[in-house]
């Protein structure tokens, strides 16, 4: 038993002696040191990264004024201009005034203007300048409703005038352009002016293109001019039914030139043209057809007239309007003159006497006997006072007799001064 | 012996075993290792850092540097200059006017710098005018006509527009609408244009020279243009200092036969100018002005007296109205459309418009008064009024032509009075609907 305690107590102390032995000692000064300043930059770059993390959405912008500096700056070029162009809005009172400023510095600068405006004319981008028109009222009911579809459709557009050119100010930024070019004007402007006309196909872009082109280069581009309108005409690109007022009247500012050079050419198309697959009428295709034919157009009228597929009582009231204006010097427009006179009187009658809406029906022939009395010859106004007794006959209504004495006693005055040579 | 050995081999045993048994468990890091290991988790959290600013948590730093450019551009003399050469004619008009917007603009852009030649030009002791109006042109040539046919010895015909804000007619209508006018694209003249670009500039230097300009000028319109800016910058600060400049003028400036037309208008701005204000202080001196001493009626001292008096003035233009000396029918139109203002509330004025449309010799015109019937005031008892005096001219008259178009405004005012009758009573303009367009579409008004 002694000799068993004994040996484990060898064993004891051996195990403890060689613990002793073998055990770590202290790290040096300088390195825990070190150890401390490793732990604290971490504590510091973890604080640091979740402060970042937590202000990743809060961008902070340091602003630094750094010591004014003079400097000169070299005139602004061609491009700035553009640039600036492009900035206008036309809701800005201003930008009118300071887009003629940008237009004639880019004129200022000359040719060296055209590169950078042929690359935005190339780029098919535009800017308006002035503020869509302000939305209209409902209709107050079905009639008003009927009536402004039909003024603001195709065949209300006989009524109005040709939309032309605005001299005064180009309502978009490539038609200021277009302008520009003809200002600075040289071969390398005409170049890029037929470049354009060859491409563009809106209509009012062509229309300015006109006024460009014949301003520095007279009567040397109208047969391509008129070409391009032609087909153009003929072939009417899509228009959007958002699209802009200026685009909206395409055909409007085509057929304005035709008719400004008096163009024959397209008179075939026209006629085509005329009474759409549908039975609607294209009311400047009869503007063109009546202006450029003169008292001639009264077949292709007379024909459209009687047309079956015109149904509809405003296109029809377009094309009389038309052929009226030739009462006195054509038979056939005088036979109209006659038709509607007779319809005229006849819903008249049917309605109720004490409703002077009812003289509207009449309203059409009557006018027409008195448009323009001031420039017509002396035997057209003798030829309109014979109708106008033919008319009288037929109506006891004293109104109506009232007002015919009316337009005799003007009609015989305008003719009075005519025989007499008297210019006034 | 043998237990000798034994302890030793038990000691042995027990040593080995403490060293195997420490040396099998995990190393502790030295502490190389343990610096090599907080260095590596400092590199990954300066990389997370580095990150998490490339994520989007930038710190922009903007350097704002405050550079003056000078811009090689014309100075503000020079353009000054240039615009006082450029003179639109009407081949080039457009073209022109466009080159004067460009240069309005360009000093507009040189900013304060451009305030001392325009001062300069603003403020000269003789000061000139370059206008752009296309009236004004026209006025200049009628005047220019007049002048070549007087050297003749002759009269020579009175020219379109001087024949309008000459009579009384003329400056009646046109002193009501003078200061409704608003800015347009290209200015009126260049003295306006650069009054515009004085105030487009802005500050207070600019207000300082729109108010020594106000003090110096001689013109009407300028009054009147100046008044309209120096509002927007100052509100009512310049009002009192506006009347008393239109008092002056008016006081000395007798006006008649002016070279320009912004002369020839300068008695109908300052007038405006008084209405505007609502300024009765000048009610005596204008009851002297009524009649020009050429004779004819100043339509534009009508409209002030019958804007600032009212129905009081209605006494003085009805007596200046018989008045046989004057003859001109422009002349009565204005002062008779400033009397039948007040139909239906005074007597003279009643009996001013009886008077005019039952009198044949006018023709057709006499049935413009009918107007004045639905105008103006329009309450329920004037609205009443007009209507007995419309029966009481009925009373009298035989003419079937005058009582139809009675009855016509007297539906009208029927209307006006309960619109639910708008239906059975027609528009009441004392003609049918339409009619007048009936027998005359398209033709010349």
């Amino acid at each position: 038993m002694k000799q068993f305690i004994a040996i484990l107590a060898a064993a004891i102390v051996g195990g403890t002696s060689t613990f002793v032995l073998t055990r770590e000692t202290a790290p040096p000064r300088e390195e825990r040191e070190a150890n401390d300043s490793h732990l604290a930059s971490l504590a510091e770059l973890r604080r640091e990264n979740q402060s970042l993390k937590a202000r990743r959405n809060n961008p902070e912008v340091i602003t630094v004024q750094v010591p004014a500096e003079a400097k000169t700056d070299p005139r602004p070029d061609a491009a700035h201009y553009l640039a600036q162009l492009q900035t206008l809005q036309a809701t800005d009172g201003r930008t009118k005034r300071r887009a003629v400023h940008y237009f004639e510095s880019l004129v200022d600068l000359g040719e060296t203007s055209l590169p950078p405006i042929e690359e935005f004319l190339a780029a098919s981008q535009d800017l308006e300048f002035n503020l869509p028109p302000e939305p209209r009222p409902e209709p107050r009911n079905e009639d008003e409703a009927r009536r402004r579809k039909w003024r603001e459709g195709e065949a209300g557009r006989y009524f109005k005038p040709f939309p032309k050119p605005d001299n005064s100010f180009p309502p978009t930024l490539r038609l200021g352009l277009l302008e520009t070019i003809a200002h600075i004007g040289g071969n390398s402007a005409e170049a890029l002016l037929l470049n354009v006309l060859d491409k563009t196909l809106r209509g009012v872009e062509v229309a300015y293109l006109e006024i460009a082109l014949q301003e520095i280069a007279p009567d040397q581009y109208l047969d391509r001019i008129l070409a391009v309108t032609r087909n153009i005409l003929a072939n009417p690109p899509t228009v959007a039914e958002d699209a802009s007022e200026l685009d909206r009247r395409t055909k409007g500012y085509l057929y304005s030139i035709l008719v400004k050079h008096k163009d024959l050419i397209f008179v075939d198309t026209a006629k085509e043209l005329l009474i759409t697959e549908d039975g609607s009428l294209d009311g400047y295709a009869l503007s063109y057809l009546r202006q450029v034919l003169g008292a001639e157009a009264m077949p292709i009228l007379l024909a459209a007239y009687k047309d079956p597929r015109i149904t509809n009582e405003f296109h029809k009231a377009a094309l009389r309007d038309a052929a009226l204006r030739f009462i006195g010097t054509s038979p056939e427009a005088d036979a109209i003159f006659h038709e509607s006179v007779k319809e005229g009187l006849a819903k008249m009658k049917k309605g109720d006497m004490f409703d002077f809406k009812r003289y509207e029906h009449i309203a059409q022939p009557l006018g027409a006997l008195m448009r323009d009395v001031h420039e017509q010859p002396v035997h057209v106004i003798v030829a309109r006072r014979k109708l106008l007794g033919d008319v009288r006959k037929q109506s006891s209504d004293i109104l109506l007799q009232f007002g015919f004495t009316a337009m005799d006693r003007r009609l015989g005055e305008e003719q009075k001064r005519r025989q007499s040579g008297n210019p006034n | 012996m043998k237990q000798v050995i034994a302890i030793l081999v038990a000691a042995l045993v027990g040593a080995a075993a403490t060293f195997i048994l420490k040396s099998t468990t995990p190393a502790t890091a030295s502490h190389d290792a343990e610096n090599d290991k907080l260095k590596e988790q400092i590199a990954q959290l300066r990389s997370d850092l580095k990150n998490s600013d490339a994520q989007g948590n930038r710190i922009t730093t903007v350097e704002k540097e405050k550079i003056i450019t000078v811009t090689a551009s014309i100075k503000p003399e020079e353009i000054l200059e240039e615009l006082k050469t450029v003179r639109p004619g009407e081949a080039n008009r457009q073209k022109t006017m466009r080159r004067v917007i460009h240069y309005m603009v360009g000093l507009t852009d040189a900013g304060e710098a451009a305030f001392p030649p325009i001062r300069e030009f603003l403020l000269q002791e003789n000061p000139v005018d370059v206008e752009y109006e296309a009236n004004a042109m026209a006025f200049d040539r009628e005047q220019a006509a007049a002048a070549a046919a007087k050297a003749k010895g002759e009269d020579g015909p009175q020219g379109r527009i001087s024949g309008f804000v000459r009579s009384g007619f003329g400056s009646y209508f046109m002193s009501r609408e003078l200061l409704k006018q608003t800015r347009q694209l290209a200015p009126r003249s260049l003295r306006l244009g650069l009054l515009d670009v004085v105030a487009d500039i802005g500050g207070n230097p600019a207000e300082a020279i729109l108010a020594s300009v106000l003090a110096k000028t001689g013109r009407g319109l300028e009054v009147a243009y100046l008044d309209g800016l120096l509002e927007k910058i100052a509100g009512d600060a310049y009002r009192d200092k506006v009347l008393e400049t239109a008092h002056l003028l008016l006081t000395h400036n007798p006006g008649g036969n002016a070279q320009s037309l912004f002369d020839e208008t300068s008695r109908a701005y300052l007038f405006a100018l008084l209405v505007k204000y609502r300024d009765a202080t000048f009610v005596d001196t204008a009851k002297t002005q009524i009649i020009t001493p050429e004779g004819r009626v100043d339509g534009a001292v009508v409209n002030y007296l019958s804007s600032v008096l009212g129905e009081k003035a209605v006494p003085l233009l009805y007596a200046k109205i018989n008045d046989d000396s004057l003859t001109d029918d422009g002349d009565k139109m204005a002062l008779g459309d400033a009397i039948l203002k007040h139909v239906g509330t005074n007597a003279d004025s009643d009996k001013f418009f009886a008077e005019v449309v039952t009198n044949k010799e006018l023709g057709p015109i006499r049935f413009l008064v009918l107007g004045h019937l639905t105008g103006g005031d329009n309450s329920e008892q004037t609205l009443r009024n007009r209507q007995k005096l419309i029966q009481s001219i009925k009373a009298d008259s035989q003419d079937e032509g005058l009582n139809r178009a009675l009855d016509g405004s007297h539906n009208r005012i029927e209307v006006m009075l309960d619109p639910t009758k708008a239906g059975t009573l027609g528009g009441g303009n004392g003609l049918p609907p339409g009619i007048l367009e009936l027998f005359n579409p398209g033709g010349k008004k």
